[in-house]
């Protein structure tokens, strides 16, 4: 098991509780993690979290982008709910 | 051959009759239960309706309300914990329910499903409503939704803005969640 949270976390939310999801942001963002995006299926909706508390959204086919750990990264979000 | 599922409307869902002891919001045609909250959702929800109807006494024209069910389109009725309506949404003499989204929504969050938090906050941002506050009373931080893409945390050691609702409101994040 790692001692540290990854630097980028990604949680697909299904049936997650909505608090649940919070604390696991904040307990990654609080213990390293330079970013965290949360992808909801059901709306094609990605939320990138930031350490300072803010956060994202993307949506449809703007290109979804992380520059502080995948600089150079882009991809339209819209290709991550493809097959949904 | 798959089931078929057939949309509740507005219309239909508020022509229903109040079941006993279950609260109910309509979320994209379909029936949801809101659940009961436990104290700290009950306590947090009697902070922010104290902060905010003491501010808005100072502050008018907009106005608090609690419990309010919008019906944001045809297939959603919301009733968010607390709402500040701007004036003129509420006609003299109106009945029936609120057409559209409040121009703040504040969710306290407790026992609810991401994804369903997550559809709320974009039904009302897309339905008229300029802010939506989702309210974390275990983690203690509000994270302010608006029509942007980029939301914003505040934690218990900030103070708690939201210019583009209330313009000049500040209060310490920490008092709405006094007593929890």
């Amino acid at each position: 098991m790692f001692q540290r949270p990854p630097e980028l976390a990604i949680e697909v939310v299904s049936s997650e509780k909505a608090a649940h999801l919070e604390t696991k942001i904040e307990l990654y963002l609080a213990h390293g993690a330079k970013s965290v995006w949360v992808a909801y299926p059901q709306r094609r909706v990605v939320r990138v979290f930031d350490p300072v508390g803010g956060a994202k959204r993307f949506e449809h086919d703007e290109p979804l982008v992380d520059p502080n750990v995948l600089p150079g990264f882009a991809v339209p979000t819209s290709a991550i709910f493809e097959g949904v | 051959m798959g089931a078929t599922t057939t949309l509740v409307t507005v219309p239909e869902f508020l022509a229903m009759p109040e079941p006993e002891g279950e609260r109910l919001e309509l979320i994209g045609g379909e029936i949801v239960s809101m659940g009961f909250g436990r104290i700290p959702h009950e306590v947090v929800k009697k902070n922010l309706n104290k902060i905010l109807v003491l501010w808005l006494a100072q502050n008018p024209p907009a106005e608090l309300f609690a419990e309010t069910m919008y019906g944001v389109n045809d297939h959603n009725a919301l009733m968010p914990d607390l709402s500040v309506l701007f004036p003129g949404r509420i006609g003299a003499g109106s009945t029936g329910w609120i057409q559209g989204a409040p121009e703040l929504a504040i969710e306290v969050v407790s026992s609810e499903p991401a994804a369903r938090l997550e559809k709320k906050v974009g039904l009302y941002l897309a339905h008229g409503g300029k802010s939506v506050w989702a309210v974390y009373p275990e983690q203690r931080v509000v994270r302010v939704y608006d029509r942007s893409r980029v939301s914003k945390m505040f934690g218990d050691s900030e103070p708690l803005t939201d210019p583009a609702v209330l313009p000049g409101f500040s209060v310490p994040t920490s008092a709405i969640f006094e007593g929890v």
